[in-house]
């Protein structure tokens, strides 16, 4: 598919020139540190701490797609699945350096899921064994909010969820996406 | 080969336990060590024991690796020690088994004898007399022999083995500093190094 | 010494144990202490009672010379007197308890002097009351002897002492090599075993955990229970033909002035230690120092006869005399001047367990025999004199001559030429003949297994021998050295191991070769190979166990890194079953021992072996626990606690689950059984825990802030103690029943 591969290129690409490394691990720790600080702070009601996760991450996205649109360049996508690629392409290549598998579309086209091969977010995370971190908690619900916020900002309303999570013990780690509409000339809303 | 796996922080908490028995030269990797099941606070004893010889060495040596630093001679047990950049000791008993054949330990369970302190058996560590002769008799084939280069290279591996899945556990996010390893998965990979070195 | 009753001191039960209040024992006390033994008593209870030999330390601290600067390290090495007198002070950081055992050590390699005394002066010493005879009257006395004693080494130098002793063997109605040696190989330590069972049982009262009196310094010394196991151990050995030193070096030949022939009846006497039935066979040296004693009964005769006689013996014999005067009437307690006979320190197993010609069996008198206090002078007198006149002369001289005349030899350039081509003998003359003989010398009688006593190698090893007992070190390790080599070639085994023990043992002594790592080394490669070839080549148990115990003891006593070597040597004794079962528990003390005298390093916490000590002693408690020994055990734990308080964190438990466990059930057996010894009637909360009370108050130690959770916990538990024991099966499920 050329629009995949197109954007695979552009991806590699900005990863090489246009990105500021940082280490992986101080990444890795600091946002472990903050999902075990939420933890903590809402005494283990993980329904809040995911809650709380995708609110960060959407106030972290409405802010990262102009850095996103500034490095890339890219023009606006043709369609949803344009959209899609560019996110786990792109997106995901110069934010994570890496590059979610596109997969699973419904047939209207409205609906992908991104199964993650690898997170740097997760990298040396066990959940907490207390018997529910496992059923309840998405550790890296964050990337579902920073979807949520950057896409907002280019006129798309979409919802994102974890279905699965290989910290869970699942054999994947999938995030479910759908668009909800395009929103035509409205207003920005307020942050949340 | 039977071998006793801790981890003790730098004020000598206990952080990870493991037994287990060498998968070398047909063996199951079932620890049977010379006390009884009941008498497994030898091995703690001896461990803590060792920790005068770590101190030492810690202060003496400038590796994390402080190859076999300590014997109880009356149980044939040799210690092999890691020091982590951190102060987490890694201590490694290991004990040869009791004759050279790998049935003859058999056993290991058997001198118990149930409750009391340490069973009706000896404190230390089985027959002493059996003991000094079995290691003598063990000591020509060199996976047995616990101060061989050989097996100092097969610890060393399994220290760096662990050592490496030890820092992804204690970077776990959830982990804090100090609390026991729980994980299994930590486990699980220090059961697969021994396995895979000892 | 009053009587033995009013001697027993009443100490305080050990701190950590749990006691009755203190009224109730003083009152049962001294009842059972009646059945025991009261000589048995006074071993124990030596430290109470004034010893019979100062400390090194203390006499050398008296020498004049060395007394201004011990410790000056140029003084020490400017000249060879001073250089060993810096053996007799302890080291720094060390307690005296080390320099007392050395002292043991060295006194118990002691000349060995024969007494042969004629019919009549055993008459006369029968009537005041020695059954034994003239022996038994002098044996006491030689054990010390009173007042500094200067010995020249080798080089000339001299150094005197002040724990010299000999020890007297009768000659007359024993055998040199009492019936016990021929007996099996394992039963004088079974004997051993079997004094140290006596004595528990006597004392194992709920006191016996005063077994372990403290020092100022509140550091535990060593264990008198130990002591008493060494000093058996020590004094097991009988004449051999490997070792000389139960040789004898010098013969006192008596007579008394009721002698009708005095002078026929001296040659007579003389000529049965020479070739009659009293002399010693072929591995023995004939040659030996005679004594002439004539004793002189100062009750019945003529001491101008007496004087007239003793010039003739003078012309006669010469030098070696002495005119004994002695009161042969029997001397009674109340009689005025009354003095008690010192109880023999050196007495082996088999007389201690069966008193044999030993006074002790005479309870009516109060254990030990009195003399007057005239004849207790007069012996001392004589004793003296003849060791410091005549015994240590003649060894000094003995060594000089063999020393000049067989060891240089070999010591030289041809010397070790000879025994080169000894042993290379194809070299140049290409004789089969020799070469098949293995360069084995041929002096050794591999039938019977001894050299005969005029061999090189027995006179060097007799030579060596003296050296040692003169306290020469330097010199009998260096011939011991020579030895070894040739004792290996003629596959002379036990010879062998003996030459590389005593070899080891005198490096050990000898204080100039303070030990670096390569000697220590060293020394154990000695030590290796001499258990090697008691045990295996020769199943000798008891000269293994003499050796090895030597062994810790002495390398225990250096400190530093020694002590890891001690402590190896001690666990082998346990790992070969050399020690019984009471041994075993004194042997697991004395690891603890060996690792609490290591020192951290100056200024930091690292360096020291608290947690092996600690774990050691934790072992002995468990072990003495098993032989339904609580109070032994609870003065073992007390000993691991204050191990252990530097290692722990602040709430003094242990951070590894299991250990604690067991710790804990090891206390709570250890304390129930105490009681139960005691006779107390455990459920009796109240009065356990205001008898804890006290001793919580009486603690010493502040590092204790475990003490109170070990004291408290069991009964806190809501069961009563008896009934936590049945339901904790760990607690004791061997003993109790039995108890």
């Amino acid at each position: 598919m050329s629009s995949t591969t197109k954007a695979s290129r552009i991806g590699e690409e900005l990863w090489k020139t246009r990105v500021d490394k940082v280490n992986a691990e101080l990444v890795t720790l600091t946002y472990g540190t903050i999902v075990a600080q939420l933890c903590q702070d809402y005494d283990g009601n993980y329904q809040e701490v995911n809650k709380q996760l995708e609110k960060m991450g959407y106030n972290i996205g409405m802010r990262l797609i102009e850095d996103f649109l500034a490095k890339s360049n890219v023009g606006r996508c043709a369609n949803f699945r344009e959209t899609a690629d560019m996110i786990s392409k792109v997106g995901f290549r110069i934010f994570l350096n890496i590059a979610p598998t596109v997969t699973n579309w419904t047939s209207d086209n409205n609906q992908f899921s991104l199964v993650f091969d690898e997170n740097p977010l997760a990298d040396f995370v066990e959940l907490p064994d207390d018997g529910r971190a496992q059923d309840e908690l998405w550790f890296s619900n964050i990337l579902c909010g920073v979807l949520r916020g950057a896409l907002e900002m280019v006129q798309m309303q979409i919802e994102a969820h974890f279905v699965s999570d290989v910290l869970r013990g699942d054999d994947t780690t999938e995030m479910r996406v759908s668009l909800v509409r395009y929103i035509e000339d409205e207003m920005p809303p307020e942050e949340e | 080969m039977s071998y006793y796996f801790t981890i003790l922080s730098p004020t000598d908490v206990p952080l990870f336990n493991i037994a287990f028995g060498t998968s070398k030269s047909g063996g199951d990797g079932i620890a049977r060590f010379r006390f009884p099941d009941t008498a497994q606070y030898m091995n703690q004893f001896i461990i803590h024991s060792s920790l005068d010889m770590v101190e030492e060495a810690q202060w003496m040596n400038g590796n994390m690796y402080l190859k076999h630093i300590d014997t109880y001679p009356p149980a044939s047990a040799y210690i092999s020690a890691f020091l982590t950049p951190s102060g987490a000791r890694f201590l490694l008993l290991h004990q040869p088994p009791h004759a050279a054949g790998p049935n003859a330990n058999a056993g290991g369970s058997g001198g118990g004898g149930g409750g009391g302190i340490g069973g009706g058996s000896s404190i230390l560590g089985g027959s002493f007399a059996a003991g000094s002769s079995a290691a003598r008799a063990s000591a020509s084939s060199i996976a047995a022999n616990p101060t061989s280069p050989q097996t100092e290279e097969a610890v060393r591996q399994f220290m760096a083995e662990v050592y490496e899945n030890y820092v992804k556990t204690v970077m776990n996010p959830f982990y804090r500093q100090g609390m026991e390893i729980r994980s299994a998965v930590f486990r699980s990979r220090v059961t697969a190094a021994g396995r895979k070195w000892l | 010494m009053t009587s033995p009753g009013d001697a027993a001191p009443v100490k305080p039960p050990p701190s950590f144990s749990p006691g009755v209040p203190r009224v109730a024992s003083k009152t049962r006390y001294p009842n059972q202490r009646r059945d025991s033994s009261p000589s048995l008593d006074a071993d124990l209870a030596e430290s109470r009672v004034a010893s019979p030999t100062p400390p090194l330390s203390a006499t050398t601290s008296e020498l004049p010379i060395r007394s201004a600067s011990p410790r000056t390290p140029s003084f020490r090495s400017s000249t060879p007197q001073l250089a060993r007198s810096s053996l007799g002070s302890p080291v720094d950081g060390r307690f005296e308890g080390s320099e007392e055992i050395r002292s043991l050590i060295i006194r118990s390699f002691s000349p060995v002097v024969g007494v042969y005394a004629s019919a009549d002066t055993d008459e006369l010493v029968r009537q005041k009351g020695f059954a034994g005879g003239f022996w038994q009257l002098i044996r006491p006395f030689g054990e010390t002897i009173p007042g500094k004693l200067v010995i020249r080494d080798s080089v000339g130098a001299s150094r005197s002492w002040e724990d010299y002793g000999v020890r007297f063997v009768d000659l007359g109605n024993n055998n040199q090599s009492p019936p016990e040696s021929s007996g099996g190989r394992s039963s004088p330590l079974a004997h051993v075993e079997e004094v140290l069972e006596k004595q528990l049982g006597s004392l194992d009262d709920p006191l016996g955990g005063s077994l372990y009196p403290k020092d100022f310094l509140g550091f535990p010394s060593t264990s008198p229970l130990y002591k008493l196991y060494l000093r058996q151990l020590l004094s097991i050995a009988s004449a051999t033909p490997h070792e000389t030193f139960r040789h004898p070096v010098a013969c006192v030949i008596a007579i008394s002035s009721r002698n009708t022939a005095p002078l026929e009846t001296l040659r007579r006497l003389y000529a049965d230690t020479n070739n009659g039935d009293k002399r010693v066979p072929d591995w023995i040296h004939p040659e030996y120092l005679r004594y002439y004693v004539l004793v002189h009964d100062e009750d019945r005769d003529d001491i101008t006869e007496s004087t007239k006689l003793y010039d003739q013996m003078k012309r006669h014999f010469g030098l070696h005399c002495h005119l004994l005067r002695l009161r042969s009437n029997q001397c009674v307690v109340t009689d005025d001047d009354s003095v008690q006979v010192p109880e023999c320190e050196w007495l082996s197993p088999s007389e201690r367990l069966y008193g044999r010609t030993e006074p002790l069996v005479d309870l009516d008198t109060g254990g030990l025999p009195h003399v007057f206090e005239s004849d207790v002078m007069a012996i001392k007198a004589f004793v003296r004199e003849l060791v410091a006149q005549s015994v240590v002369p003649y060894m000094e001289n003995r060594v000089a001559v063999w020393n000049d005349q067989v060891a240089s030899r070999r010591r030289g350039i041809s010397g070790r030429f000879m025994s080169m081509s000894r042993r290379w003998a194809g070299f140049g003359s290409g004789s089969r003949s020799s070469l098949t003989s293995g360069g084995a010398s041929g002096n050794y009688d591999t039938a019977h297994g001894y050299y005969k006593s005029d061999a090189p190698e027995a006179v060097l090893r007799k030579m060596a021998d003296f050296a040692f007992m003169l306290r020469d070190w330097k010199l009998s390790a260096s011939t011991y050295e020579l030895l070894r080599s040739d004792y290996a070639n003629d596959k002379a085994w036990k010879y062998h191991a003996g030459a590389y023990e005593m070899s080891a043992v005198s490096m050990l002594l000898s204080p100039s070769s303070m030990g670096t790592k390569v000697k220590i080394d060293a020394i154990d490669q000695m030590l290796e190979t001499a258990s090697y070839s008691y045990l295996t080549r020769c199943s000798d148990a008891p000269n293994t166990l003499r050796c090895l115990t030597l062994a810790m003891e002495l390398l225990k006593s250096r400190g530093g890194s020694a002590v890891e070597s001690a402590a190896k040597w001690a666990m082998r004794v346990m790992d070969q079953g050399l020690a019984g079962s009471i041994g075993q528990g004194l042997f697991s003390e004395r690891i603890s021992a060996c690792y609490a005298a290591r020192n951290a390093v100056p200024g930091m916490k690292w360096g020291s072996r608290r947690r092996k000590a600690g774990m050691w002693s934790v072992f002995a408690a468990d072990l003495w626990l098993r032989l339904g020994k609580p109070s032994l055990a609870s003065a073992a734990l007390e000993e691991a606690e204050r191990l252990y308080a530097d290692v722990l964190q602040g709430d003094g438990a242990f951070s590894m689950p299991e250990m604690q466990t067991f710790i804990d059930n090891l206390r709570h057996a250890v304390k129930v059984e105490y009681l139960e010894a005691r006779g107390l009637d455990t459920r009796d909360e109240t009065a356990t825990a205001a008898a804890l009370g006290t001793e919580e108050t009486s603690e010493q130690l502040d590092r204790r802030k475990n003490r109170k959770s070990l004291v408290v916990n069991p009964l806190d538990s809501g069961l009563s103690p008896t009934q936590g024991m049945r339901d904790n099966d760990n607690a004791a499920d061997d003993d109790f029943e039995r108890a």
